[in-house]
């Protein structure tokens, strides 16, 4: 039997360590028992920013990796966190799945990083929640106090918002006492940390997500397996992504029912579908510097952007026509 | 750990093998540690101004507190260890003779080596692959890892020397019977 | 190895070397790092393998250390040492101090309570309570002697006074615990209050009876006094009010976080000592070395005891632990009994920082696992840290007393002393226990 030591930054709550612990039991059920895991949440090994080295030399044997937190080594891979209006979770996080697995840029990253790349996570869409306002326009953000990170939290910046970078734990006290007016969030993740208790003015954005937020192994215990349990492990990675984008789904819709329900709901809001186009045109605008910062490392840029694209066009045209695999 | 309220104490610390440029070295470093915590408090105090009224704050002031922060715990690491300053549980080995007490600080410098020396080896290897891969963090201006960790694996390196010293110093009042001792209570 | 056993055994070998006078940070620290590098080198049932056992080691070392030091959030612990550093160096503490003498003058044992109280007051803007008794060992004790107070009274009321220093927020252990457990820094301050404040009563409380039972340990203290004084002697201890305002006021009326609370305050410390022309340029530098000097003290022995954490979760000893206490299937108040008493016990021989971080991977684990309240847990653990600092044979508290003292005073008659206060704490630390709405009672009205 080989036991294998999983590293995850976050805690043992929520649909991320579910669905990576249900991950877990499928590998051990479909192995017979070969494979086993062994988690160790919350940063006890090594927190987030150290999961690309801890994996390559083997501290732990899988882990999560955020790209945010090691955007050099990982910058092919930052291709997932472009603020673009892709925010459907399954056809983002195929097309991550695919693009990374067989793209030779991300290939030969990952390579020489010492990992092997599993399977895909993702934050799902974005949305605003604000303690007093909807952000109708573009104008509505001009001088919010906005907790807001990566590059969606620059786009804010550029409109004028003054971003705060901070937790989202520390969020439900920020807006409490006023630090801050509004938060970048999911919308499961908005009841987990219980911000609808402070912020009662949702803006439905379903921009882009975070999608450079994936599951990797080291190269020599992925070489260490035998040819049978490297195919379970292959099947099961797959898996997980229908997997994952169910639960999340789910989890987004039964979080906003009970949110909006109640003695004190939440109030819900989309943004003018203008200002919103206007706001994706921004989105847009930042790929430039991707791909510079890209070609910067001696990747091919362009070319890592385009099969992005491709394959979320790919994968909305596959969902377009058959649904979700989980509806069928 | 607050020796430093104890105005008398610190005189009291053993200074034996001295090359002066690892002294100047090591009083450089807490020099260079106070100062940062006078620009840490700025640049805290400028964001938060900055951001109550006028609306616009540091950028990347969260990178840059981290940057100080580790500059400001490292650098004063060996003059501690040159004072001896590290806290120690004195109490069941109050009552044994000069000789065994000797043997007991070469004991601490050795299991010290045992700490400090992996992990000095370990910042080491962390600095060279920042620079190798020309590591940055994210936010505004992408700004590079290096210097933070130039910082971080100086303090454990001026460490390193700093306990091979007294680990040397100790063996030789070992040697002679104590007698190189001066002004250890 | 079996990392099970290599789990009991780096445990086995802390504690000799802790024994054997090796600094703590390094006993935590070279065990972990040996274990560590054996854990990987050596894997249960496989062959020796020492390059790939230090290739892993090395990620656990340098996540544990750096990673974990570049922070944002952890810039408060400096910022905390800091305020209180320039605090005592431009008299604020002093304040303090006197205008709760000029108002006791006539209580029997008036400046023994105004120790305690000047201990409260200075607690509220330091994070530590060893800065505390040292701050005010150095301010209240002599003061004491003078007046003719008994040496017992005269120290220990400032070594236990002192203890109020974590507990009362700002606190450095609270930090450290809000750390490790991923509790909310804020909530276990405001926590912190009340326990705090009760404390302060028992302890003046103490003070009377034994002003009452042996009169002769604090003669009755007569100054030379003109009408004024006690408004005057109020109105000049506004700086700690201040100071502990833009703490409080500043992170729970949303104008800032805890970690700016921590930098603002600071500012304004120097500000206002540079303004009151009381902290000249000497003492403002010195107020930085020592900080320099202590948070770089302090970290050393985190380092340790990070590496010495992940390495406990390597070695599975806390499921295994949880599993244990969970077969033998015994209430939650003899786990909790039995937490207490070994914080009590280690409090007797090592420093609060060093217990927290040697506790906190087996502890967190159960006490979640119970289901109780982590923030109420907090303030227990403070508390029994606290304790710690007061009881003998290694208490902190009062060999700083003694130290700040001078030769004159004697270290038995501190424990003497301390003795009396004793009660009253294990009297408190009940109250809390059996009563957690004490400690909750502010953070959850705030929230
Ligand atoms: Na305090
Ligand atoms: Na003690």
């Amino acid at each position: 039997e080989t036991m294998l030591r999983w590293s995850d930054g976050q805690p043992n709550r929520g649909v991320n360590s579910e669905t990576l612990q249900w991950m877990a039991s499928e590998l051990e059920k479909r192995s017979n028992g070969d494979l086993g895991v062994e988690f160790h949440w919350g940063g006890a090994l090594f927190k987030s920013k150290s999961a690309v080295k801890g994996v390559g030399t083997r501290s732990a044997d899988i882990a999560t990796i955020i790209a945010a937190y090691t955007p050099k080594e990982l910058v092919a891979y930052s291709v997932g966190d472009i603020p673009l209006p892709n925010s459907d979770v399954w056809v983002g996080m195929r097309a991550m799945y695919e693009l990374a697995t067989t793209h030779p840029a991300l290939k030969k990253m990952f390579d020489d990083l010492n990992l092997v790349y599993l399977t895909n996570l993702s934050t799902s869409a974005i949305e605003i929640l604000c303690k007093d306002k909807f952000i109708n326009t573009l104008d509505d953000l001009k001088g919010v106090k906005m907790r807001a990170v990566g590059p969606y939290g620059r786009i804010f910046k550029d409109l004028g918002a003054d971003v705060a970078r901070l937790s989202q734990a520390k969020v439900y006290n920020a807006l409490d006492s006023g630090i801050v007016e509004c938060n970048q969030n999911y919308m499961y993740s908005i009841e987990v940390f219980k911000q609808n208790d402070v912020a009662k003015k949702l803006t439905k954005l379903d921009w882009g997500q975070h999608l450079a937020f994936g599951v990797v192994m080291n190269k020599e215990t992925y070489e260490g397996l035998s040819d049978a349990n490297r195919q379970v492990l292959q099947e099961v990675s797959s898996d997980f992504i229908d997997q994952f984008a169910r639960r999340i789904q789910e989890a987004n819709i039964k979080a906003l029912e009970r949110m909006t329900s109640g003695d004190s709901p939440l109030e819900v809001a989309e943004m003018d579908p203008n200002e919103k186009a206007k706001l994706e045109k921004m989105g847009f605008d930042t790929v430039p510097n991707w791909i510079e910062r890209a070609n910067d490392a001696g990747l091919p840029g362009q070319d890592i952007f385009d099969s992005y694209m491709a394959l979320v066009a790919k994968y909305e045209k596959i969902r377009d026509e058959k649904g979700y695999p989980w509806n069928n | 750990m607050e020796q430093l309220d104890l105005p008398n104490e610190r005189s009291q610390g053993h200074r034996g093998v001295d090359p002066a440029f690892l002294v100047w070295l090591e009083n450089a470093g807490v020099v260079v540690s106070s100062i940062t915590i006078v620009i840490l408090a700025g640049v805290i105090t400028t964001s938060v101004v900055g951001r109550t009224f006028f609306g616009s704050m540091i950028p990347d002031d969260l990178v840059i507190s981290g940057e100080l922060m580790v500059t400001l715990v490292a650098l004063p690491w060996a003059y501690i260890t040159a004072e001896r300053g590290h806290i120690a549980v004195e109490l069941f080995t109050n009552w044994v003779s000069d000789r065994a007490r000797i043997k007991l600080d070469i004991l601490a410098a050795v299991v010290g080596l045992a700490m400090i020396g992996p992990l000095t080896w370990a910042t080491g290897i962390a600095l060279w692959q920042a620079i190798d891969y020309g590591s940055y963090f994210d936010g505004e201006f992408f700004l590079p890892e290096w210097p933070g960790r130039s910082m971080f694996f100086l303090g454990f390196f001026m460490m390193l020397i700093r306990l091979f010293l007294i680990l040397a110093e100790d063996i030789a009042r070992l040697i002679y019977n104590g007698k190189t001792e001066k002004g250890r209570k | 190895m079996d990392p099970f056993l290599l789990g009991i055994c780096g445990f086995a070998i802390v504690i000799i070397l802790l024994a054997l006078r090796v600094p703590i940070a390094f006993c935590l620290g070279s065990v972990a790092v040996a274990c560590t590098f054996l854990f990987y080198a050596w894997p249960h049932g496989g062959e020796f393998n020492g390059s790939a056992g230090w290739r892993s080691a090395t990620t656990i070392l340098t996540s544990n250390s750096y990673d974990f030091v570049h922070s944002f959030e952890l810039t408060m612990v400096p910022l905390f040492i800091l305020l209180s550093q320039v605090a005592y160096h431009a008299g604020i503490t002093t304040d303090i101090y006197n205008s709760a003498r000029v108002w006791l003058a006539r209580v029997p044992g008036g400046l023994a309570i105004a120790s305690i109280l000047g201990c409260g007051g200075f607690s509220a803007i330091t994070g530590s309570s060893v800065a505390c008794a040292a701050a005010m060992g150095r301010i209240c004790t002599p003061e004491m002697l003078k007046a003719g107070y008994g040496q017992r009274l005269a120290t220990s009321s400032v070594a236990v006074g002192g203890t109020l220093g974590s507990l009362i927020p700002p606190s450095v252990p609270f930090i450290l615990y809000g750390i490790f457990t991923e509790t909310s820094i804020s909530k276990l301050f405001l926590a912190g209050i009340l326990p705090g404040i009760i404390s302060l009563v028992g302890y003046i409380i103490v003070v009377l009876i034994w002003v009452k039972m042996s009169p002769s340990e604090a003669p009755q203290f007569s100054e030379e006094k003109k009408p004024g004084d006690r408004r005057r002697a109020a109105l000049k201890a506004w700086p700690a009010v201040l100071l502990f305002l833009i703490i409080v006021v500043g992170i729970y009326g949303g104008v800032f976080t805890t970690t700016e609370a921590a930098g603002i305050s600071a500012v304004t410390a120097i500000f206002l000592g540079v303004m009151m022309r009381r902290l000249s340029f000497a003492s403002f530098i010195l107020s930085l070395r020592e900080t320099a000097y202590q948070t770089a003290m302090i970290f050393m022995i985190v380092f340790g005891a990070k590496i010495f954490v992940s390495f406990i979760s390597l070695t599975g000893v806390s499921p295994w632990l949880i599993a244990q206490v969970q077969a033998a299937n015994v209430s939650d108040w003899i786990v909790i009994a039995i937490l207490c008493l070994m914080f009590l016990v280690l409090g007797m021989f090592l420093d609060p920082i060093g217990i927290l971080l040697l506790t906190l991977p087996v502890s967190i684990p159960l006490v979640e696992n119970m289901g109780l309240d982590l923030i109420w847990f907090g303030v227990i653990v403070v508390k029994l840290l606290e304790i710690g600092l007061i009881t003998p044979p290694v208490g902190l508290n009062a060999f700083i007393i003694k130290a700040v003292g001078g030769k004159d005073i004697q270290i038995h008659s501190i424990f003497a002393g301390i003795s009396r206060f004793l009660i009253v704490e294990v009297v408190i630390l009940v109250m809390l226990l059996l009563f957690p709405i004490l400690s909750l009672l502010i953070p959850n009205t705030m929230y």
